[in-house]
């Protein structure tokens, strides 16, 4: 079976500036892929190429193995969420909803307001949708609103219409660009789930613009990490998570922030932070900059120093109720380090001014000077599942 | 702004809680009303140079206005009388006034519809073009700028019948020339090319500002639904959302096209045969050539409400219609 959305070689430039390089995806049918990256890496651009609504400078963008590079967005078949929404505010939600369908089902005499409706077959059409509108509005929990204009609703109840209107007409695929940033925190999360749902009901791929990590982590099947204007790994969110392919992608994903300490490699191939050794093979040439990036959850403390860590000096413990953050400090670094404990270890440890970390071999994920991830550290608590349809890009 | 307010509550009560609850356990004690009393004591005082200025400066020449309305006053004889509504039913017989009160129609009704349309489309063929925007901006709107007096003469000139260019390049193609100000057929359309002329540019930098205040994702929504050619998309998005602008425009262009004087009063003084007698002209040659004062505050009172009654029209009927949020 062909992918459902294929992009080749994709690459934009708004004037002097190179907004995307070489991007490749495809995505599998029925698949929810996010792109997250931080603002201006180009995610939102690539949705919209994809959408039909910009054009790319180079590649090819293919739908279930037909080429729609040349294709405008309506000829595309699929429908977008915007950030804003972008609901008509002189219509109705019931009218806005019915509109991707009048446009599509109805030509343009039977469009025409008042005379439309009595020629040809365009009662039964707009029975038809009007069932349509009914049935996608009933999934959304929004039958009693469909009467209202959008100035009438609150941002949730616009959010479901905005989705309502791009459910109702049954596209091959749903493109979302950040639909839920608009949206109070409690309510974010409870949308993701029906977001998820929808997708999982509709069987159609999905894709998913976010800057956020959590929102990506959490409802995509694959998460494709773009810093810009290129993507850096596309995996499934474990694999994101604990084998970062790049330093960025590393830094990016997982908060708090992942902990990196710079490494001096010796002789023996050990990396030496602070005077200490902190890596026994870190699989790098002497001299060579290295990069050690640390998990905050896999940071282990201990109260006296140990073989492989590094005496740090207590800066502050911040108590989270589930779980407590140690910020600290070590000599001759300049970011803090920060480790996540339990919270009862974290009060066995708060009198303690001066601490040591270390980190076990297999949560130390080592880069390279160009952040490029040095292979031969490979985390082993890894269970095999988790490994599918993984690939750095 | 919500103008459909109470329907929210009606509706869906445990979807929308209501916005604006009742203060918390406050009870309505005789201290709160105290409170109450003094802080309204508090509003009309400063509010009271604002409400004194706007008596003086608006609501009594109005009202002075009326008063003299209803009298035969004429600047310079000492005795005046009384005549009560006879006033205005002496206008309703005036041949003069009404002709004036037509021809203003007449004009109002061809330059409106023809600036706002053309505004609209300059406006559209600006926005969507790449190159010399800031160019045709400036250009197209050089007449608002303009003095209207002083291009009342380059209109005269344009517009002479023997020797103006438009006449001349009307031979040129063979077509016979027209007395475009001395006709009295041709008057009144004449004077409207030159009041469409002049609000064209100022249309088109309002409805510009309208377009630019579109949000763009909803073209982008339009292209995504289906909307193919730029005819859907205008209809969909465009039109729509310009509602408030259009308004806007057409109630700046009618107050504007009802006031015309200057052109009326340096081309053709209200002639050929008071065939281009507009309201504003009869008014001043009845206050400050005849001196009428009485008969001319009339006249100036019919025309005021007449806007105002055009104004409301528009506001209370249209904005309902065209503001969404």
């Amino acid at each position: 079976m062909s992918a459902a959305v294929e992009l080749r070689g994709i690459g934009k430039s708004f004037g002097e500036t190179r907004i995307l390089e070489e991007i490749d995806l495809a995505a599998a049918q029925g698949e929810f892929i996010a792109l997250v990256g931080p603002s201006g890496c180009g995610k939102s651009t690539l949705l919209r190429i994809i959408a039909g609504l910009e054009q790319a400078d180079e590649g090819a963008i293919a739908l279930d193995g037909r080429d729609v590079t040349g294709l405008r967005a309506a000829d595309r078949d699929m429908a977008m969420v915007f950030q804003s929404y972008a609901l008509y505010p002189h219509l109705t939600a019931r009218q806005n909803m019915m509109l991707p369908l009048a446009m599509r089902r109805l030509n343009a005499t039977q469009r025409l307001p008042l005379v439309g409706r009595f020629l040809g077959s365009a009662r039964s059409i707009l029975e038809e949708m009007a069932r349509d509108v009914e049935q996608a509005a009933a999934t959304l929990k929004i039958s009693a609103l469909l009467d209202r204009k959008p100035a009438q609703m609150s941002g949730g109840q616009r959010q479901r219409v905005a989705l309502g209107r791009a459910l109702v007409r049954r596209p091959q695929a749903f493109l979302m660009d950040e639909p839920l940033s608009n949206l109070d925190a409690s309510l974010r999360v409870h949308m993701r789930a029906e977001i998820v749902e929808l997708h999982r009901r509709a069987g159609v791929v999905t894709i998913y613009v976010t800057h956020d990590q959590e929102e990506a982590l959490g409802m995509a099947d694959r998460v494709a990490v773009m810093m810009n204007g290129r993507i850096l790994q596309i995996a499934d969110p474990m694999t994101i998570y604990r084998e970062p392919a790049h330093l960025d992608v590393a830094c990016f994903i997982g908060s708090p922030r992942i902990n990196l300490l710079p490494l001096t490699i010796d002789a023996a191939g050990r990396g030496i932070c602070g005077g200490q050794v902190l890596v026994e093979r870190a699989n790098a040439a002497q001299g060579e900059r290295v990069t050690l990036g640390v998990r905050p959850e896999t940071l282990v403390v201990h109260a006296e120093p140990q073989a492989l860590s590094l005496k740090v000096a207590v800066t502050r413990f911040e108590f989270l109720g589930s779980d407590a953050l140690l910020h600290a400090r070590a000599a001759g670094l300049d970011a803090p380090l920060i480790a996540k404990l339990t919270p009862a270890m974290a009060t066995l440890l708060q009198h303690h001014g001066e601490l040591h970390v270390s980190a076990a071999p297999e949560a130390c994920l080592l880069f390279d000077a160009d952040g490029q991830r040095i292979a031969g550290t490979q985390t082993s608590a890894l269970p095999a599942s988790f490994g599918r349809a993984s690939h750095a890009a | 702004m919500l103008r459909d307010g109470p329907l929210r509550e009606d509706l869906m009560p445990e979807v929308l809680p209501p916005e604006d609850l009742p203060p918390r356990g406050a009870p309505r004690d005789a201290a709160r009303g105290e409170i109450d009393r003094h802080e309204a004591r508090a509003a009309w005082l400063l509010s009271l140079p604002t409400l004194v200025l706007m008596l003086l400066l608006l609501v009594l020449p109005c009202a002075a206005l009326v008063a003299l309305s209803l009298t035969d006053a004429e600047l310079g004889v000492p005795e005046m009388h009384f005549l009560g509504l006879d006033a205005y039913l002496n206008l309703l017989t005036d041949r003069d006034f009404i002709r004036s009160f037509r021809n203003t129609a007449v004009y109002v009704g061809l330059v409106t519809p023809a600036s706002v349309v053309l505004g609209l489309v300059l406006a559209l063929l600006i926005e969507a073009g790449t190159d010399l925007r800031a160019f045709f901006r400036s250009v197209f709107f050089l007449p608002v700028v303009a003095l209207t007096v002083a291009m009342a003469s380059v209109w005269q000139y344009l517009m002479h019948p023997s020797f103006g260019p438009i006449n001349l390049m009307l031979k040129l193609v063979g077509l016979p020339s027209v007395n475009w100000l001395g006709s009295s057929d041709i008057v009144l359309p004449a004077l409207a090319l030159i009041g469409i002329w002049q609000a064209v540019g100022f249309n088109m930098v309002l409805f510009l500002a309208g377009l630019a205040g579109i949000n763009r994702d909803l073209y982008a929504a339009a292209e995504m639904d289906g909307a193919r050619s730029a005819w859907s998309r205008f209809w969909t998005v465009t039109w729509p959302m310009l509602g408030p602008t259009t308004l806007f425009v057409v109630t700046i262009t009618v107050i504007n096209a009802v006031k015309v004087f200057e052109t009326v009063a340096t081309l053709t003084q209200g002639g050929p045969a008071k065939s281009s007698d507009v309201l504003l002209w009869t008014i001043y040659q009845e206050g400050f050539v005849y001196l009428h004062v009485g008969t001319a505050s009339a006249m100036a009172v019919v025309f005021i409400v007449v806007l105002m009654a055009l104004l409301l029209v528009q506001t209370r009927i249209l904005e309902r219609k065209v503001h969404y949020t």
